[in-house]
C-alpha cells in the first residue's frame, strides 16, 4: 500500500503563504532597488546625523577629485561603542576613520598608551603647525598621556541664555551680572508664584540633581570636576564640596532659586515656554536645539557669559565634544589623515558647521570669518558667534579618561543625596552643606576609586595613587 | 429565587465591563496620541496635548494638522520606504526559515530517536537560559570571520535555530502528532521526511502559525542586531532608521510619531490578518497538558 498523507499545502497556513509572498516580494524590491555601489578604500563612521548631512558635499568633492574613494558610514553611538571597542581591543574591523563623541572615543584610553586604538597624531600636528592653529583646550578630551589622538570637531563653550522678553519688561539690566550670586540677587524678585503653593511657577535657574551634564558643567567652570586635567580622580576635593553646597543651596529651601527642566523633552520644552525658568546652560550646540524645539522664543532670548563662581572668575564653561580620529588598525593612515585633515580644517565646513548647527569650529584662522559677526534673530539680534568665539580660548580642561561617564554618574548621586539629606535637616546655607556634600563625594569618589582599581589592564601601568 | 443570581450576574458584567472600558482607555489613549501626533506640527506637538483645538467641526482646527512628516520619512532625505522594504525581507524570510528550521528539530527531537539525543535536548535547554546579549561579541567575531558582517545573511542565519523554536516545536510534537500515526506511516513505506511533510507539519499548523507570528514581530522589533551588523545605511530596517531621525542635537516628535506609525502600521495589518492562527497555536498548547 502507498503511503499517504494530509497535502502539503494543509500545512501552508495562511500565514505561511502572506510570509512566502512578502519574502519574494520584498526580495525582488531590494535587488532592483540595489545600486551595487562599489565599497571605497576608506572607510569612515561618523554618529549624528547632522554631521553626515554636512559631510556628504566635503565627501563627493573629495571622491570626485580622483582621491581614494570614502565611504562614509552614520551608526548609533552605542554601536559604535561596541563596534569600536571590539576593533581596538579584539581583531574585529573598524572604519578607517572615527568620529566620535567624548563617551565613545575616551573609551580607547581605558589601557596604556600603547593599548590606545587611535593613532597618536601629535607629531603630524606639530609637523605641519596645526598645533597652534586649533583652540588649545579644545585638544585636550583627546589628549592621553601627553598626547594627541584626535582632531577636534569643536569647543562647545558654555553661556547662560535667559528670557530677555520677561527681564527686559522687568527693568532689569543683565550687563550688570558678574557673578551667581549677583544673578540670584538681581533675579530672585522676578520669581512668581500665582497660588499659595509650593513650587512656584517661575525659578531664576534651571538645574537639577538629576541633571549631570548641567552640574559636570559648573562644576569644571569651578576649576572643578570628577578628574585633574591630567587625569587623576580627584572627586572629593575642596573646590568640587564648594561648588556641589552651593549648588544644593539653589535647590531648596525658602530661598530656593533653581528648577527642573529637562532638556530633550516635550515636558522641558513646554516649561521653556511658559517661562518656568528664566536661565538655562547653553552650549553652542544647544541653540540649534532651541531653535527647533522651542522657535516660538525667537526673539525672547539673549545671552551672557556664564556667571563667574566668584569676581573675575571664568566666565564660560564646556559641555560635549567630539573628535575625528584614525583607526591605527588602518592600513591606509596617510590617506586617512589626508582626508581627515580635507574635512575638519576646510573653512566650507566651518561655516556649514555653523550656519547648520551653530557650533563654533575650533580651527582659530577661521574665526574671523564675518559669518560668525553676524546678529542671530532668535537671540535678539546679538553676534552670537562672536560672542562664542570670544570665550572660546577660556573653555576649561578636560581629562582623556574612559570613567568619566561612570564618575559623572556617581558625582550626580552625591548631589542628589546632598539635598535630600540637607533638605530633611533644614540645612540651607551653602556653609551647612558643605560637611553633608563632602561626605557625599567622598564616598562617590570611593566607588568610582574602586572601579578603576578594577581595570588590571591599567593598574599594571599606572603609579600608585594615580588614579586614571 | 433566581432573581439574586440573575441580580448578582447583571452586577458581574458591569464589574467585568467597567474593568474592561478601563483597559480599553489605557490601552487605546497612548494609540490615539500617537495617531495624532504624527500629524501635528512640531508646534503643535507642544502646544496641544490631543488635537488642536480652534473653530473646525468639533472645536477642532483641522487646518493645522499636517501629513508634513509622512512626506519627510518618504522623502530621500530619511528613506523610509527602502528601510519598510529591508524590514519586510529581514522579517518574513527569518520568520519563514526559522519556522522551518525549528519545526524539524523540534520534530527530530520529539520523534526520532539518534545517538546523542539526550545531548541535543540538555542543549536545546542549557540554550534557552542564555542571555542574548552575552551572546552579541561571539556572533559579531564569527560574523566577521565568515565575511557576513554588513550583509542581511549576517542577521537572518544566526536567528533561524531559536533554542525557544525548536523547543516550542518538540512539545507540539509530543502533543500534536501521535507516535501511532508516525508508526504507521513508516510500516506503510515512507521516509522520514515524507512523514514530516506529508503527516507532522500539517498537523503543526496551528503553532507554525503562531510561531511564523512571534518571530515576525521578533525581527521587525529587532533593534541592536542591525545596528551591530549592518554598516551600509541602504541596508537598514524601520527600527533603525526611525532612532536616527532623532539626533544627537535635536528631537522632531512629530517624525518619530510619524515614523512609528509607520512601523506599527504593516505589523498591526499581518497581526489582524493572522490572528486566528496566532491564537489557534497558543491555545493549541494550552489546552493540551
Amino acid at each position: 500500500m502507498k503511503f499517504r498523507g494530509l497535502p502539503l499545502g494543509y500545512a501552508l497556513s495562511p500565514g505561511a503563504l502572506v510570509m512566502l509572498v512578502l519574502a519574494v516580494c520584498s526580495g525582488i524590491a531590494i535587488i532592483a532597488l540595489d545600486s551595487r555601489e562599489e565599497s571605497g578604500e576608506l572607510s569612515m563612521w561618523t554618529f549624528a546625523q547632522p554631521h553626515y548631512d554636512i559631510y556628504v558635499p566635503e565627501v563627493n568633492n573629495w571622491n570626485s577629485s580622483g582621491k581614494p574613494i570614502v565611504d562614509m558610514h552614520l551608526i548609533g553611538r552605542q554601536v559604535m561603542d561596541r563596534r569600536m571597542l571590539g576593533g581596538f581591543l579584539g581583531d574585529v574591523p573598524t572604519a578607517d576613520l572615527l568620529e566620535a563623541e567624548r563617551a565613545t572615543a575616551c573609551l580607547a584610553f581605558a589601557g596604556p598608551l600603547d593599548a590606545v586604538g587611535f593613532v597618536d597624531i601629535t607629531d603630524r600636528l606639530e609637523a605641519e603647525g596645526l598645533l597652534d592653529a586649533i583652540n588649545g583646550p579644545a585638544l585636550s578630551p583627546w589628549t592621553f598621556e601627553g598626547r594627541i589622538f584626535g582632531i577636534p570637531h569643536d569647543v562647545h563653550p558654555v553661556m547662560l541664555a535667559y528670557r530677555a522678553d520677561i527681564t527686559e519688561a522687568a527693568g532689569i539690566d543683565m550687563s550688570e551680572v558678574e557673578t551667581w550670586d549677583d544673578l540670584y540677587r538681581v533675579l530672585a524678585p522676578l520669581q512668581q508664584r500665582t497660588d499659595n503653593g509650593d513650587p512656584m511657577d517661575r525659578y531664576v535657574m534651571s538645574l537639577w540633581d538629576s541633571e549631570s551634564d548641567m552640574l559636570e558643567t559648573l562644576l569644571l567652570q569651578a576649576d572643578g570636576g570628577a578628574f585633574t586635567e591630567t587625569g587623576t580622580l580627584a572627586i572629593d576635593r575642596n573646590v568640587n564640596v564648594t561648588a556641589v553646597a552651593n549648588m544644593v543651596s539653589w535647590m531648596i529651601g525658602p530661598n530656593r532659586v533653581a528648577t527642573h527642566v529637562p532638556e530633550f523633552s516635550p515636558t522641558g520644552d513646554q516649561l521653556k515656554l511658559d517661562g518656568h525658568a528664566l536661565c538655562y546652560l547653553m552650549p553652542d550646540w544647544m541653540c540649534n536645539v532651541w531653535r527647533r524645539n522651542v522657535p516660538t522664543l525667537e526673539g525672547k532670548v539673549k545671552l551672557i557669559p556664564l556667571p563667574a563662581w566668584e569676581p573675575g572668575g571664568r566666565r564660560t564653561s564646556v559641555w560635549g565634544g567630539s573628535m575625528l580620529g584614525i583607526a591605527r588598525t588602518s592600513t591606509n593612515q596617510d590617506t586617512a589623515w589626508e582626508f581627515a585633515k580635507h574635512l575638519y580644517l576646510s573653512e566650507e565646513l566651518a561655516l556649514q558647521l555653523y550656519r547648520a548647527g551653530d557650533i563654533i569650529t575650533p580651527i582659530q584662522e577661521h574665526w574671523d570669518n564675518p559669518i560668525f559677526n553676524e546678529p542671530d534673530d532668535y537671540f535678539g539680534g546679538q553676534r552670537k558667534g562672536r560672542m562664542y568665539i570670544d570665550l572660546a580660548p577660556d573653555v576649561p580642561l578636560r581629562a582623556a579618561t574612559p570613567y568619566f561617564k561612570q564618575a559623572r554618574g556617581a558625582v550626580q548621586n552625591a548631589v542628589s543625596r546632598t539635598r535630600e539629606e540637607a533638605d530633611k535637616l533644614s540645612l540651607y546655607t551653602p556653609e551647612e552643606i558643605e560637611p553633608i556634600a563632602r561626605k557625599h563625594l567622598e564616598q562617590a569618589h570611593a566607588e568610582v576609586a574602586t572601579i578603576i582599581n578594577g581595570n588590571a589592564f591599567l593598574r599594571e601601568n599606572s603609579n600608585e595613587g594615580d588614579l586614571r | 429565587m433566581n432573581s439574586r443570581p440573575r441580580h448578582q450576574s447583571k452586577l458581574g458584567s458591569f464589574a467585568l465591563y467597567t474593568v474592561l472600558l478601563i483597559v480599553s482607555v489605557v490601552v487605546v489613549v497612548p494609540m490615539f496620541y500617537l495617531v495624532v501626533s504624527a500629524f501635528k506640527t512640531e508646534q503643535g506637538f507642544l502646544e496641544h496635548t490631543f488635537l488642536p483645538t480652534g473653530d473646525g467641526f468639533l472645536g477642532i482646527a483641522w487646518g493645522e494638522l499636517t501629513t508634513k512628516q509622512f512626506h519627510r520619512l518618504f522623502s530621500p532625505e530619511i528613506g523610509i520606504g527602502r528601510a519598510l522594504v529591508n524590514s519586510i525581507f529581514l522579517s518574513s524570510t527569518t520568520a519563514l526559515l526559522a519556522t522551518f528550521v525549528c519545526a524539524l528539530a523540534g520534530y527530530a527531537s520529539a520523534a526520532l530517536d539518534f545517538k546523542g539525543k539526550k545531548s541535543f535536548e540538555w542543549l536545546i535547554l542549557a540554550a534557552l537560559i542564555i542571555p542574548p546579549p552575552l551572546l552579541i561579541a561571539p556572533s559579531y567575531q564569527w560574523l566577521h570571520s565568515l565575511n557576513l558582517l554588513d550583509s542581511y545573511a549576517g542577521l537572518i542565519l544566526p536567528a533561524i535555530a531559536p533554542a525557544f523554536g525548536v523547543f516550542l516545536f518538540r512539545q507540539a510534537t509530543l502533543q500534536s502528532v501521535p507516535k501511532s500515526i508516525v508508526e504507521a506511516a513508516r510500516i506503510d513505506g515512507a521516509g522520514e521526511f515524507g512523514i514530516f511533510f506529508a503527516i507532522a507539519l500539517p498537523m503543526l499548523r496551528p503553532m507554525v502559525g503562531a510561531f511564523l507570528i512571534i518571530t515576525f514581530l521578533a525581527t521587525w522589533n529587532n533593534f541592536i542586531g542591525p545596528q551591530i551588523v549592518l554598516q551600509s545605511t541602504e541596508k537598514q530596517p524601520l527600527s533603525v532608521v526611525i532612532y536616527q531621525t532623532q539626533t544627537a542635537y535635536y528631537s522632531d516628535y512629530g517624525l518619530l510619531m510619524a515614523g512609528t506609525l509607520v512601523s506599527i502600521l504593516p505589523v498591526a495589518a499581518l497581526f489582524l490578518f493572522l490572528q486566528r492562527d496566532f491564537i489557534a497555536g497558543l491555545s493549541s498548547g494550552a489546552v493540551k497538558g
